[in-house]
């Protein structure tokens, strides 16, 4: 049977490990409800803008083209993958890097040249492990992603978009469904789907808007704007689901932890006990020796 | 028109709301000038540009706010504004919005294209510092000043 002593050093450095978890679970916990804040902060506003571009697309009629939403052929595709810059999350980096992959060889299948932007040292690092190099890393973007530094990724892929230079956009992040689901999924940005026309204005209850300057010169101001919030929107959600699965993942270490201090206690009562024993058993052996 | 009536404003921003309340009336910069809105307004739908926007509250206090990019939807005394950045007169950075000034001036701008972005930042800058002066704890230029500087 092991030493107590050894028994016992074990057990404390178990403790301290449950300290470490414990605290990472609290923090993930403050920092989930902070970042869960902001992606609901951000729902009117995408409700608002796909209403918006819903009813102007009614009123600019099914002819209406934009460069956005040519379907041309593609050569170039860019894979935008999104995960964190920590680890110690569960099975959120992988999964990450997984779907990153998976869209990686679909793209390739088609025969499409494929440009990777990494976000996050552990997806930049994960795709380099599986001979994958990004060809753009961004770290700066932490668990708070504001909309302006989004804002520089987005505009740059659309403005090279404009140019002819890359032909689609995807992206892959992990969506966050609900707090105990969050998918690493991989979706299109561009070339944008047509906007299907608004319901409500099927039904009858329609207004006669006046439109300033004109319906199609607004929607042609809105489509690259709902292109952005796309992008922005999957930074969010990743944020948010990295939190979560952090939380779970410390969760079950604090719970592991403390189950192995359990153990490791009854192990060392039980150890010193037989310690005792023989100790008790040889004095008395002892003694009997010298009667 | 009822001496009572009073709009609903809301500005939102990607980020989350900045702004919603009851006011009198409302002036948005429009991509081409400035649009004001007041209540029993025909609906409207129209894009925005960059500079002030002004919300004159219900108790007679008027709220100014630097705004980019944008639309505004009205209809049934509802003023919607979708912006990407939205930013209180007292919050801005006049030091900030002075260097993009003297940046955008002081570069270089050859061709049409380049000529026309160079305006839009310095355009951008100034409707910044105007702004920030509707603030009151900042100063507006003076006419020397106003008259020194470089004529485009």
């Amino acid at each position: 049977m092991a030493k107590p002593r050894a028994i016992l050093k074990r057990t404390q450095s178990v403790k301290n490990i449950a300290k470490i978890t414990k605290t990472m679970q609290m923090i993930a916990t403050a920092k989930f409800k902070r970042s869960f804040d902001r992606a609901v902060a951000a729902r009117p506003y995408t409700d608002k803008l796909t209403r918006l571009i819903g009813k102007l697309a009614d009123a600019a009629g099914a002819d209406f083209a934009h460069p956005l939403l040519d379907k041309r052929t593609p050569k170039k595709a860019v894979l935008l993958a999104v995960s964190s810059n920590r680890g110690l999350c569960g099975g959120f980096n992988t999964n990450a890097v997984k779907a990153a992959i998976r869209a990686h060889k679909a793209l390739l299948e088609r025969g499409l040249e494929v440009e990777v932007i990494a976000s996050g040292k552990r997806i930049a690092s994960g795709l380099r492990y599986k001979k994958i190099t990004p060809d753009a890393e961004h770290t700066h973007i932490e668990d708070k992603p504001t909309f302006a530094e989004v804002d520089v990724i987005a505009s740059e892929l659309l403005e090279r978009y404009a140019n002819g230079e890359i032909d689609e956009v995807h992206v892959a992040y992990t969506k966050f469904e609900t707090a105990a689901r969050q998918a690493a999924t991989t979706e299109q940005i561009l070339p944008l789907e047509p906007p299907a026309a608004d319901e409500s204005a099927a039904t009858g209850v329609q207004q006669n808007f006046v439109f300033h300057p004109s319906a199609e010169e607004i929607l042609s101001d809105l489509l690259p704007r709902s292109v952005r919030l796309h992008v922005f929107q999957a930074f969010l959600d990743s944020a948010v689901s990295e939190q979560t699965a952090r939380m779970v993942a410390m969760k079950s270490a604090t719970d592991n932890a403390v189950e192995m201090i359990r153990d490791l206690t009854m192990l060392y009562n039980r150890s010193r006990q037989t310690q005792i024993t023989t100790e008790l058993s040889e004095i008395i052996g002892g003694a009997a020796a010298l009667e | 028109m009822a001496q009572n009536a009073t709009l609903k404003v809301t500005v939102v921003t990607p980020e989350g709301s900045a702004y919603e309340g009851m006011a009198k009336h409302v002036v948005a910069p429009a991509f081409d000038g400035e649009m004001a809105f007041y209540p029993m307004h025909a609906p409207l739908v129209g894009v925005l540009g960059h500079g002030e926007l002004r919300v004159t509250r219900t108790d007679g206090h008027t709220e100014y706010f630097y705004l980019a990019g944008g639309v505004v939807q009205v209809a049934d005394d509802e003023v919607s504004i979708l912006a990407e950045t939205v930013t209180r007169a007292q919050d801005i950075d006049t030091t900030e919005a002075e260097a993009m000034l003297a940046e955008a001036l002081a570069s270089e701008a050859t061709g049409e294209a380049e000529i026309d972005a160079r305006m839009d930042r310095s355009d951008d800058a100034r409707a910044r510092i105007r702004v920030a002066a509707r603030s009151g704890h900042r100063r507006t230029p003076t006419a020397a000043e106003v008259l020194d500087a470089p004529v485009e």
